[in-house]
């Protein structure tokens, strides 16, 4: 077995990244701080304007509905991250092989029919009422 | 060779029926659920659909995996008879949790309630099965989401909900110290699949080399899996969680995460193998022979001893089931500890079997004494103290007779499978041969002090209930099915502990756990 | 009447389960019927006992020394065994948990002639224990008799039992009936001392299960035919698979072997030293006995205490005979003594009748560890004796006192005096019992005493010297209590002024029959000695082979281990 050689130069783009960001970051800061224009008021003086108040206490309470719009968010993401790669791959030669195909196939009908059922129970528990 | 491979992928969906019809049963639930709430309806469709899993799973068990070894390198899925086994094991404590929870959970919470309960069961048979370190990741998780939300539902004072939040925190802490144990073991061997991972792992290649990336996977597992078996350093939250949570919640932590975290240690350190796939068994010939036992070793007697010490200073008695069902797991430690040395014997002394049995006997007998709790409890009254016991055996003889059947099976008592799930595991741990066997001795000794400390706590309810009388006698209702669940709990109690059934019961822990010979097409996997 | 005596052994152990749980059924109203239905369980297997002993004199016509060929590893050889193999009726074919081809913990049970004479005994004490209970015991009478009659069963299994882990089974199955019988119907400390005569035994036993573990598994490791590896649970069995391998006595096994009995030695002592009891660990006794109602202190101290005793006969002198003799005599010798002396010291203290006798036990025990340990057949039989004769009379004191108790609700001797006036034949009883106790020549006592003395004799005057000054105390702390309860001025306890009348039929047929026996015994022993003799040369035979082996082996090891005083060393040329 041949030893592993590690060569530093193999890694340059990862430094060229590096001096790509943190040069257009400087650039920035630099740049508003030169031109951009200036009207000093309390709101205007907060790092974000219409967000959180950054000072004081972290734990602040969020309405719960906010997880919950969230959450479901996430699920129907998720599905997406599922089903685009068995779209491209389905019927593709030397994607899913032959025998393959119909569990595949009713396998992801299964996933989708259980988001279905997750969508269902979701709106007869009454998730999707804003109060 | 990919056309074999494809069809043996193919044909794992066969075989998933009883899980299948579990999810099924369980989407049905949760959704019906939202249109009605009874507790009765939706109590008898999981019943039919745990009865359904096992009709499937008695026409499934019979049929011979195909693929061979192919399988064996390749499939996501194994179907041996550990796996048939643990269903069985998950199936049955699914029915008796479910008439157990019958009465603890109130109409409209039911319904998701027992449907999470069906999926923890399909999630206890996927572990047994998996043959893939993501698929026994996600069938891990199968049993520990539902469990977040089963821990809340019957009751919703703030002790429950500390005892679902708890559970929760560490149970994704243990995750993630899985997670990194296993990504470990597939950095070392460049595969998830079990099977090829421990034939890698005895192969003379470089992974060997770094015995250490080995210790750090090993101790990792060791530590995930060791939140969900309650061993001790990873066992702090079980009493808060168990008086926290109703009495069918408590029942459910002490038995389905310690049949998924035993059935799962049993198969990522190789304990129950096809033969053929490694050499000798298991991790024998890897560097993480000689580290393995002696970490089960002191983590054995750790739990026995913290577990009992603690369980004799208890005046909760679900506190104090919750520190016996720490203890409990020390002793199926010790025969996990002792099973890399018996690999294979199955007709003398077995150490794996041992521990099998031992899971089955603890489970009829814990789920009884939580049971007992809940059928004396009422809703003006809870049975919390000890003392609420006092005078039982003259108040409620039957209920008591049926307390004092689980408490001396707790005990070891003979003639209850408690008993005969002590001697083998001891006979285990006595019989290992080698250079081991003083070590393996001593650990017997400790178990058997841990016996007799054990002994004096539970002794204690048994004289609470028969010896003191009460000021306040408990005035439980009759209800049919905890009372069945109570009934089936004893009968399993005795009954395992005389012939037949004990029997039956050895005879399938063996087959379990005996090497399988399977057609000689080795084919290793590519990797 | 023709009983197949295989059936009837079955029977022994089936009868008083049957009649617990038919006990048990019958509710707590029906005390009438109970009474008669536990009375009728215990006189039936009384008859079954008797029954079976007759069938084990008629099937014995060759002794288990003479079966065995000469140089082979001599074992018990149990007879009437039910369920008998075709090929050899000595072994059974009943298993409980098969362990596949290989063997399988079996049900097996038989007689023989050390055994028998417990069987009787047992079967006989139960019938006073029922008749004892029948006015004293008023609440919860249902599981009072279901418990009494299991713990019946319970002890007969384990004297009957020749499987090492049914005898286990049974072993720790006494310990259930006696905690309620002690905690539920006991008197003021009975949680205390319900709890504390559990957990004492249960750790002990614990750790003789493990020794016990060890002989099975090291024989399935050392099995005596390499091709045929056989796990046998059988006592018979492993009695001659580990005395076959010390005959071998291969070079290289013998360190192995020395440790390994060293070991087993150790656990079984834990267990059967704390049943018996010996001296440190007795601590339990006198509470349980005192605490416990009569019935439970009858048996405790008639059946229970013998199963220690009986342990060591039957699994710690042939399972471990070298560790036996060298460690052995030494430790259990000098605890033996200091029980004895200990003992009477103690009961001399007391001034609760009771007290006094669950003392004396401590002490009368002694003499039976005492006898076992000098090795030799006097000694064995004497101590086998002893075992039955204990049973006998101290059982009987235990009814008698509780008898006293009944009447005047006290037991304090200070409280009677010059009661031979007022309940004539309960001093009888008492006097006759007492001598017996006493080991007067003419009564079942004086039998065993005298031939355990013999025994040790030979091995270690001194201990017998020792033991024999505890006879003198025994005498002394009975005959005082006799005195001052039973003769001078009449002094009766205060009470509700309720007539206290003599002893009535019902417990006079309590007492007789073990009057009777202790009469018998006294007179003529020989059916008791003679039938043991086989069974016990058994053990003796396989003790002293590995005494000359031993001595051999070291140059005199025994003689040379450290003794409490200078003494003629024997065989020495001087």
């Amino acid at each position: 077995m041949n030893e592993p050689t590690f060569d530093l130069t193999t890694y340059y783009p990862i430094f060229l990244y590096l001096v790509v960001i943190l040069g257009f970051a400087a650039v920035a800061m630099v740049a508003v701080h030169l031109i951009g224009p200036r009207r000093r008021t309390a709101v205007k003086e907060m790092p974000y304007e219409s967000g959180m108040d950054p000072i004081g206490d972290a734990r602040q309470r969020f309405d719960v509905k906010f997880y919950l719009v969230a959450i479901m968010f996430l699920v129907f993401d998720v599905e997406l991250l599922f089903l685009y790669p068995w779209a491209v791959v389905a019927y593709q030669e030397g994607g899913i092989p032959l025998v393959l195909r119909g569990p595949v196939f009713w396998g992801v009908l299964a996933f989708l029919a259980m988001l279905l059922i997750a969508y269902i129970y979701d709106w007869r528990k009454g998730v999707f009422k804003w109060r | 060779m990919m056309e074999i491979l494809n069809n043996v992928l193919a044909d794992q969906f066969r075989y998933l029926l009883p899980e299948i019809i579990l999810v099924a049963a369980a989407c049905v639930v949760f959704l019906g659920g939202t249109w009605r709430a009874d507790r009765n309806l939706w109590g008898l469709f999981s019943l039919a659909g745990l009865v359904a899993a096992l009709a499937a799973l008695s026409l499934t068990s019979d049929w011979e995996a195909p693929g061979g070894m192919v399988a064996v390198f390749a499939a996501p899925l194994q179907w041996d008879g550990l796996t048939t086994l643990t269903r069985i094991m998950a199936l049955g404590g699914g029915v008796v949790l479910l008439l157990f929870a019958w009465k603890e959970v109130p109409d409209r919470q039911a319904a998701d309630h027992h449907a999470c309960l069906l999926i923890i069961v399909a999630g206890v048979g996927l572990v047994a099965a998996a043959n893939d370190l993501i698929t026994l990741f996600l069938a891990l998780e199968l049993i520990s989401i539902p469990t977040y939300v089963l821990l809340y539902l019957p009751k919703h004072d703030e002790a429950a909900q500390e005892a679902a939040l708890k559970y929760f925190l560490l149970s994704i802490f243990s995750s993630a110290l899985l997670l990194f144990g296993f990504s470990y073991l597939y950095g070392m061997t460049g595969t998830t699949n079990l099977s090829a991972i421990l034939h890698t792992l005895n192969q003379e290649t470089s992974a060997r080399d770094i015995p250490i990336l080995g210790q750090v996977a090993m101790i990792m597992i060791v530590a995930g899996l060791g939140f969900r078996i309650t061993a001790v350093p990873f066992h702090f939250y079980a009493p808060d969680v168990y008086q926290g949570t109703s009495n069918v919640g408590a029942a459910l932590l002490a038995f389905m995460p310690k049949v998924a975290g035993f059935v799962a240690l049993l198969r990522v350190f190789g304990f129950v193998l096809p033969d053929g796939v490694t050499p000798r068994g298991g991790l024998a010939g890897t560097g993480l022979s000689d580290q393995l036992p002696i970490l089960l070793w002191f983590l054995a007697a750790l739990t026995m001893f913290l577990g009992n010490l603690l369980a004799l200073l208890q005046d909760n008695i679900k506190r104090l089931l919750a520190y016996s069902s720490v203890a409990h797991a020390g002793y199926m430690l010790v025969a996990l500890a002792s099973t890399p040395f018996l690999y294979g014997d199955t007709s003398g002394p077995n150490a794996a079997s041992a521990l099998l049995y031992y899971l089955v006997a603890y489970g009829a007998m814990t789920i009884g004494a939580f049971c007992v709790l809940s059928y004396l409890s009422t809703p003006s009254r809870s049975v919390e103290s000890v003392d609420d016991l006092a005078g039982l055996g003259q108040s409620q003889p039957r209920v008591a007779l049926l307390m004092t059947i689980f408490l001396f099976s707790l005990i070891g008592i003979p003639l209850t499978a408690g008993f005969n799930g002590k001697f083998l595991v001891i006979f285990g741990a006595m019989a290992v041969p080698g250079e081991h066997t003083h070590l393996y001795v001593l650990l017997a000794v400790l178990a058997m002090v841990n016996a007799a400390i054990g002994g004096w706590y539970y002794l204690r309810l048994v004289a609470v209930m028969y010896l003191r009388t009460s000021h306040k006698p408990l005035q439980p209702e009759r209800h049919t099915p905890a009372l069945a669940t109570l009934l089936v709990c004893a009968i399993l109690t005795i009954g395992l502990s005389l012939p037949p059934a004990a029997n039956w019961l050895l005879e399938a822990t063996r087959n379990a756990v005996a090497p399988k010979s399977l057609p000689a097409r080795v084919v290793q996997s590519d990797r | 009447m023709d009983l197949d005596y295989r059936l009837a052994l079955v029977l022994l152990l089936a009868v008083p389960a049957a009649g617990a749980v038919l006990c048990a059924l019958l509710g707590r109203t029906r005390g009438y019927v109970i009474r008669w239905v536990a009375l009728a369980a215990t006189l039936v297997n009384v008859f079954l006992a008797l029954y079976v002993a007759l069938g084990l004199l008629g099937e014995r016509s060759d002794s288990p020394i003479a079966k065995t060929p000469f140089g082979k590893a001599v074992t018990f050889q149990p007879e009437l065994v039910p369920g008998a193999d075709v090929d050899d009726i000595h072994r059974t074919t009943w298993k409980l948990i098969d362990f596949g081809r290989l063997g399988a913990i079996q049900f097996y049970i038989g007689l023989d002639g050390i055994n028998v004479w417990l069987i009787v005994l047992t079967a006989v004490l139960m019938v006073p224990s029922v008749l004892i209970s029948w006015n004293s015991i008023t609440e919860r009478i249902n599981e009072y008799y279901a418990w009494l009659l299991t713990l019946g069963a319970g002890m007969l299994g384990v004297f009957l039992a020749f499987d090492i882990i049914l005898f286990y089974i049974f072993f720790e199955l006494t310990l259930v009936p006696l905690f309620f019988l002690i905690g539920i119907w006991g008197g003021p400390e009975r949680r205390y001392a319900a709890r504390k005569f559990f957990i004492y035994t249960l750790a002990g036993s614990l750790l003789t299960f493990l020794g016990l573990l060890a002989v099975v598994v090291v024989c399935y490791h050392k099995p005596l035919d390499a091709t045929a590896p056989e796990l046998t649970f059988a006592i018979p069995d492993l009695v001659r698979i580990v005395n076959t391998h010390l005959t071998m006595d291969l070079p290289a096994d013998r360190a192995f072997w020395s440790t390994f009995q060293y070991w087993v030695f150790l656990a079984l002592f834990a267990g059967f030293a704390i049943k018996v009891p010996l001296v440190p660990v007795h601590t339990w006794l006198p509470l349980a006995h005192v605490e416990a109602p009569t019935a439970g202190s009858v048996l405790l101290a008639g059946v229970l205490l013998k199963m220690g005793t009986y342990g060591f006969l039957r699994l710690c002198l042939p399972l471990a005979p070298d560790a036996s003799l060298q460690m052995g005599l030494p430790l259990i010798g000098i605890l033996s003594v200091i029980g004895i002396i200990y003992g009477a010291f103690c009961a001399l203290a007391q001034s609760d009748i009771k007290k006094l006798v669950a003392y004396s036990s401590i002490s009368h025990l002694g003499f039976c560890m005492l006898g076992m340990f000098a090795f030799n057949l006097a000694g064995l039989t004497g101590g086998l004796l002893q075992m039955i004769n204990h049973g006998l009379s101290t059982g009987a004191l235990f009814l008698l006192v509780g008898m006293l108790y009944d009447r005047y609700h006290t037991r304090q001797m200070a409280d009677f005096g010059g009661m031979g006036a007022k309940l004539g034949v309960l001093t009888f009883c008492m006097v006759f019992i007492s001598l017996s106790s006493v080991g007067l020549p003419g009564l079942n006592g004086f039998v065993g005493e005298a031939l355990v003395f013999f025994g040790m004799f030979e091995v270690r005057p001194l201990y017998a010297v020792l033991g024999a000054a505890g006879i003198v105390l025994g005498a002394w702390y009975l005959l005082s209590m006799l005195k001052g309860v039973f003769f001078g001025p009449l002094k009766e306890p205060e009470h509700d002024g309720h007539e206290i009348k003599d002893l009535c039929s019902r417990e006079v047929a309590a007492l007789a029959p073990i009057m009777a026996l202790c009469l018998f015994l006294g007179v003529y022993p020989q059916p008791v000695i003679r039938s043991a003799q086989d069974d016990l040369r058994v053990v003796e035979r396989l003790l002293q082979n590995r005494k000359r082996v031993l001595e051999n082996q070291s140059g005199d090891a025994l003689v040379q281990k450290p003794r409490l005083v200078d003494e003629p060393r024997r065989g020495e040329s001087p």
